[in-house]
């Protein structure tokens, strides 16, 4: 064991070796060759490339559409029959959609702005409530830490799909509209105004004359096919992306250089929002080729946010320093002008939380997540909070709860028994965990999709522990009798035990065992399966579970239930578990079928939310998913010159965030830094902060949301 | 004599082992055979009531057939040879060594008493006029909170005894147990929220018993002291008065009540009460007195009945640590004779054969100890099927360990075969016809096997080490095991518990310098030459 970390400099050594050997050939190649973006020699490729795939897709599908026409002329048996039909249907869909990029023309294409159709609805998203507050001022450093270097700095290409990215890109960037976190509506970014054609497909936007780069240079609407050229060139390893732009988007558009459109292969709500993209600098890009991932490598993009990183401030292994751009392009536009406060953001890699929870001690760190109970309760319960020096916030946010808990796979022996999962639900005492765990500061979970606001089913709650009622489903499994361990079986000798998959972690480890000794109790017996985490993850994507401890990432405005729950993601051909998709519960039924393709294809809001109220209570009624816990808080610790809004809008932050320091909204007072180093050196005092945040507690208030349009910051400062 | 004692130990150890089946007792320590036997499907034969239990009978026959071997091997008046003598009285005056095998005799004896001294089930019980004795008989069915009076949700359970003690005590009827002196369960057994009271003293300022300054940090109330999982207010506190925020919650759990207090004054206008009924009934509630609840881990306290505390988990850390030096004590019984056969035999195979068997086996054993221990044993550990490892749990951990624990002594051994072929006995029982096993065994052996008796405890304390470090590393047994390396992680992840990691700690490093003393202490005794230092 005393060799891993000796083994990784050296491991580290030879690649960056590597680097260099590779750098300087391309330095002696720089001579000869001069290098560039590529893009326009890229464009007709790509184009024809995009015809033909269609074509080809469409010859395939006909086939398809063919063989189905005769399974459904085969079938008589009439739950069979519908099926087919629906397979059916689902092929003729997929046709419509490749007959309409076809009609469309060049997936890049360019025209004049003649050619944007009249008669279109342009907004421009100004009459939301401001973010931030106005008494925020510009400067100071937040100092925040991570646990692992990233490693590559690179927005897209091999690895970059690491932790930090957020800070540097996802957060930051400004892309061409994004959403306001109060009210859910589309605010304006890049895009100054935009408009949706009749057929819901494509967006137009025109640019905002003032957007730039954080390098100065003018943003201009080609850059967001370059943007899209960057990402699915031949240079660079990005299977995923470069599916989602093959299949996603049907056309980028330019019409000059602040007018452009994106057409989406399918209408949906909020499509402005899914259109939206973020540009990428040509300037930047300059040096763009085959050797992109190396060269690249430790170069931060100088993109449409208001932070950038210079060079030299990307100290490897050990910090990653943020400099805020002093003329930064929308420092002044509504929505953005109170927020992005410090000068600087630094990073410094601190490999273990107790460690980096010292440093905050010590005044080394400014902010400290304090979520737990342990450092809420016990190590938070310290001289420096006494005093006043650390203030603690408990902020109550609407993020989409994680759907954590336990996955069963149907597919399983004894699993695929309605009974046995009901008696598993009854049998896992999650409330224990909680209140053992976390102290019982955490909730229950109550279903698969909590905190969408009126697309959760408010109807469906968590079945609670109960012995008497799981035990009362697994004698109508046939597990009726107990052997001499307290473990039910059936009279054949069939034991009841069910393996419980996890990746282990301190947490896991102890939360799988409380569930075992309480299962013991119903008379199941949970054997527990701990494995390393990415085996764990291969194992959960084999479909090689009994069930699994598990949880998605969610993003806000809707639930998704296709990837999860739909039909053609359980089994493949063979009616075997189909590997490497996201229905783990090997689940597959066409009523919910109907829902999760209601819910994905939906063209209204109101479509969305009947379908996907009926599939939670689906997912409730089939019992194959046990809700864990979810904090709907976050808890905090700032030192005292760490400043928080308080505005009707923002109150200490804005709701849907997962973190509080995401949105950017804090500022840095330094005189306050001064007078409070000076009063920690004279013993001086300040009372103690703690202050609880609840606005939002139970969804945001009615009058937040509509009372918006009546906000006197209605017209803003945008530069028109 | 210490070997015929041993001998007798043995024999009435197995009898009363097999006696104890018979009569359906769960005896500690000896039911172990049977119980493996009954767990694991490959031990016995036929069904669950009627299975026959081979390995456990198996188990008994040996015991006994090794106890008569002993008392046969060694009659009474039986003298060992001069030298043998000579080295067990120089091992009795080496007093640290011999003090410290005493006290690892001790420790055994205590591990080997298991749920007599540490458990959840009472060692005696009178329900209903009845004799019940649930630690010592082992009954077909689990029993049930229904079959003593409990309802509710907790009837159709296995009864928690802990919990019908109290009753019984509440109901002050007949009705009594006994439980064992420490009344936890090792490992899965969560214990009741320990919680802890605070004295109001004459100045008006809260503060915890014997303490010299005032309480500072969250205090609870709850409504009831027995069940303390019903929280009423939890208050924050500092300088032994209520400060900032205070919050209280009603019967069902859902938090209906908030106010600031500042200097132990409510802020005025600061209450929010959003419960049913009135604020003041809400308020002037029957429920206990400030308490310290410990959610997580608790401080070792003789008033809460953990003396070293509990776990994060809510284990009872002395419990925890019972049920690690009982692992470590079957683990050294079964892993020292198994590495010792194999390393034994192939080292003296090597040495007396020599040729290409000793350079074949040579290379085996270079490259398997080139091999870094803990990464083999870490995978290997890894891709065993899980169900089995949860059945033979420690089996499964000594089985690899085995398989990479033998090579160390070969070498000596085979240095030390390789030198005593040479010798003229050899060659002479040679001449007389003896057969290769014989000269082995019989002559080579017994004239070599000194130098292996010293390695032992030292091998002990290896073995405690390598488990410690799995367990620490998370590798190694399923949590139904108590382990010192978990609760050493534990220790070090929970600074602000010091009793976790010092309890750990300062176990395993005891049990390790015991072993090592007896370890030294046995190297001298077996010296050939009389005076030597240690330097």
């Amino acid at each position: 064991m005393m060799r891993a970390p000796q083994f990784l400099p050296v491991l580290r050594m030879v690649s960056a070796m590597l680097c260099a050997g590779v750098l300087s050939t391309c330095q002696r190649g720089e001579e000869e060759v001069e290098r560039k973006l590529g893009f326009e020699e890229f464009k007709p490729v790509y184009n024809r490339y995009i015809e033909n795939w269609l074509r080809q897709q469409k010859q395939e599908l006909a086939q398809a559409i063919e063989a189905a026409r005769e399974d459904l002329a085969a079938a008589e048996d009439p739950a069979l029959k519908t099926s087919k039909q629906d397979a059916l249907e689902e092929l003729e869909a997929e046709v419509e959609v490749i007959d309409f990029r076809l009609g469309l023309g060049d997936y890049f294409a360019d025209g004049s702005p003649d050619d944007i159709p009249l008669g279109l609805i342009w907004e421009d998203g100004m009459d939301q409530p401001e973010i931030g507050d106005p008494r925020a001022r510009k400067g100071g450093v937040f100092r925040n830490w991570m646990l692992q270097f990233p490693a590559t700095v690179r927005p897209f290409g091999k690895e970059s799909n690491n932790n930090f990215r957020g800070y540097l890109y996802d957060e930051l960037e400004i892309g061409l509209v994004g959403m306001h976190p109060l009210t859910g509506k589309i605010i304006p970014g890049v895009a100054r105004r935009w408009a949706v054609s009749a057929d819901k497909r494509t967006v137009y936007f025109e640019l905002d004359p003032d957007a730039r780069y954080n390098d100065g240079l003018k943003v201009r609407a080609r850059d967001f096919q370059i943007a899209a050229y960057l990402r699915v060139s031949d240079h660079v390893t990005a299977p995923y992306a470069k599916q989602w732009y093959r299949e996603q988007y049907a056309q980028i558009a330019v019409y000059s250089d602040s007018l452009l459109s994106v057409t989406l292969r399918e209408g949906k709500p909020l499509t402005p929002l899914f259109a939206s993209m973020s540009p990428s600098n040509p300037e930047f890009y300059r040096e763009y080729g085959a050797d992109y991932e190396d060269r690249y490598q430790w170069r931060v993009v100088r993109h449409t946010g208001a932070y950038y990183v210079k060079d030299s401030d990307i100290n490897k292994g050990v910090s990653i320093k943020l400099t805020r751009a002093k003329d930064w392009w929308a420092r002044d536009k509504k929505y953005y002008r109170y927020r992005f406060n410090p000068d600087h953001i630094v990073y410094t890699v601190i490999r273990d939380e107790n460690k980096a929870f010292e440093l905050f001690r010590a005044g080394q760190l400014d902010a400290f997540f304090l979520t737990l109970p342990d450092y809420w309760y016990e190590k938070s319960e310290i001289p420096q909070v006494f005093d006043g020096y650390i203030e603690r916030y408990k902020f109550y946010t609407q993020y989409p709860r994680v759907p954590r808990g336990i996955y069963m796979n149907v597919s399983r022996p004894r699993l695929d028994d309605r009974n046995i999962r009901l008696g598993l639900q009854h049998a896992l005492n999650w409330r224990k965990v909680i209140d053992v765990m976390f102290r019982g500061d955490f909730s229950r979970l109550q279903g698969f999709s909590q905190g969408y606001g009126e697309y959760t089913n408010p109807s469906i709650s968590a079945r609670p522990y109960s012995v008497t009622r799981a035990r009362e489903y697994f004698q109508q499994a046939g597990y009726t009798e107990e052997g001499s361990d307290g473990i039910l079986r059936k009279p054949s000798g069939d034991k009841l035990s069910v393996t419980l998959s996890y990746g282990t972690s301190a947490i896991s480890n102890k939360m799988c065992g409380l569930l075992k000794e309480e299962a013991k109790k119903a008379g199941v017996n949970l054997v527990l399966d701990g494995q390393e985490n990415t085996v764990f993850y291969k194992t959960v994507m084999k479909k090689e579970h009994d069930m699994a401890f598990w949880g998605w990432g969610t993003r806000p405005p809707f639930p998704a239930f296709y990837q999860f729950f739909y039909s053609k993601n359980a089994f493949d051909e063979k009616g075997k578990p189909k590997p490497q998709t996201n229905n783990i519960n090997s689940y597959a039924n066409e009523q919910m079928d109907v829902y999760a393709k209601g819910v994905r294809n939906a063209k209204t809001l109101e479509e969305i939310r009947k379908n996907s109220l009926a599939a939670q209570s689906l997912i409730y009624d089939e019992a194959f998913f046990s809700p864990a816990y979810s904090a709907d808080y976050v808890r905090l610790g700032t030192w005292r010159w760490v400043c928080w809004p308080d505005t009707p809008y923002t109150p200490f932050n804005v709701p849907v965030v997962r973190e509080p320091l995401e949105s950017y909204v804090l500022w840095i007072d330094t005189a306050k830094k001064k007078e409070t180093e000076k009063a920690m050196r004279s013993g001086k005092t300040f009372p103690e902060v703690y202050k609880v945040i609840d606005v939002f507690k139970d969804g945001i208030p009615e009058d937040l949301l509509h009372g918006a349009a009546g906000s006197p910051s209605r017209k803003g400062d945008s530069d028109e | 004599m210490i070997l015929r004692k041993i001998g007798w130990i043995w024999l009435l150890g197995s009898l009363l082992a097999g006696a104890g089946e018979l009569l359906g007792l769960s005896l500690p320590t000896l039911r172990w055979g049977f119980e493996v036997s009954r767990e694991i499907a490959w031990l016995h034969w036929g069904e669950e009531q009627g299975a026959f239990l081979w390995f456990g009978w198996l188990g008994v026959l040996l015991g006994v057939a090794f106890g008569v071997v002993l008392l046969c091997k060694f009659p009474r008046g039986f003298a060992f040879t001069p030298i043998t003598q000579r080295r067990m009285d120089r091992f009795k005056s080496i007093k640290r060594g011999h003090r410290a095998l005493i006290i690892l005799g001790v420790l055994a004896l205590i591990a080997a008493l298991d749920h007599l001294v540490v458990g959840n089930e009472p060692l005696v019980m009178k329900y209903e006029g009845k004799w019940y004795f649930p630690a010592l008989v082992r009954e077909a069915q689990v029993p049930k909170g229904k079959d003593f009076g409990v309802e509710g949700d907790a009837a159709e359970a296995p009864v928690n005894y802990r919990k019908l003690s109290k009753r019984f005590e509440q109901q002050q009827g007949e009705n009594w147990l006994l439980m064992p002196p420490i009344p936890y369960a090792p490992t899965q057994d969560t214990v009741e929220l320990p919680v802890e009271k605070l004295e109001t003293r004459e100045d008006g300022l809260l503060y915890r018993k014997h303490a010299t300054t005032p309480y500072q940090g969250q205090v609870t109330r709850v409504y009831d002291i027995n069940n303390p999982n019903e929280k009423f207010m939890q208050i924050t506190y500092r300088r032994g008065v209520p400060e900032g925020m205070a919050e209280g919650w009603d019967r069902k759990g859902e938090r209906v009540y908030a106010v600031q207090y500042q200097k132990g004054e409510k802020v005025p206008g600061s209450e929010i009460w959003n419960g049913e009924g009135a604020l003041s009934g809400f308020l002037d509630q029957s429920a206990s007195e400030p308490l310290i609840v410990y959610y997580s881990a608790a401080p070792p306290s003789w008033s809460m009945g953990h003396l070293l505390g509990t776990t994060p988990q809510r284990e009872d850390v002395l419990a925890y640590l019972f049920g690690g030096l009982q692992v470590n004590f079957k683990a050294a019984l079964f892993y020292i004779p198994f590495v010792y056969l194999i390393g034994i035999s192939v080292g003296l195979l090597m040495g007396f054969f020599g040729g290409a068997f000793d350079l074949l086996v040579q290379r085996l054993i270079e490259v398997f100890s080139n091999i870094p221990f803990l990464f083999v044993i870490i995978i290997v550990s890894e891709s065993f099927p899980k169900d089995l490892k949860e059945q033979l749990g420690l089996g499964v951990i000594l089985f690899i360990l085995v398989i990479f624990g033998w090579m160390g002594m070969t070498y000596l051994m085979r240095t030390a075969a390789l030198k005593e072929k040479a010798r003229d006995y050899v060659a002479s029982s040679r001449v007389i016809g003896c057969t290769t096993p014989r000269i082995l065994f019989k002559h080579i052996l017994p004239n070599s096997v000194a130098i292996l008796v010293t390695l032992v405890p030292f091998s002990v304390s290896g073995l405690i080490l390598g488990l410690t470090s799995l367990d620490y590393l998370g590798f190694g047994l399923p949590p139904e095991y108590a382990t010192w390396g978990t609760l050493l992680r534990e220790g070090l992840t929970n600074l602000s518990a010091p009793w976790l990691v010092s309890s750990a700690f300062l176990c395993l490093v005891s049990v390790l310098i015991l072993v090592t003393f007896v370890g030294e202490a046995v190297r001298e005794a077996f010296d050939p030459k009389k005076f030597t230092y240690y330097k």
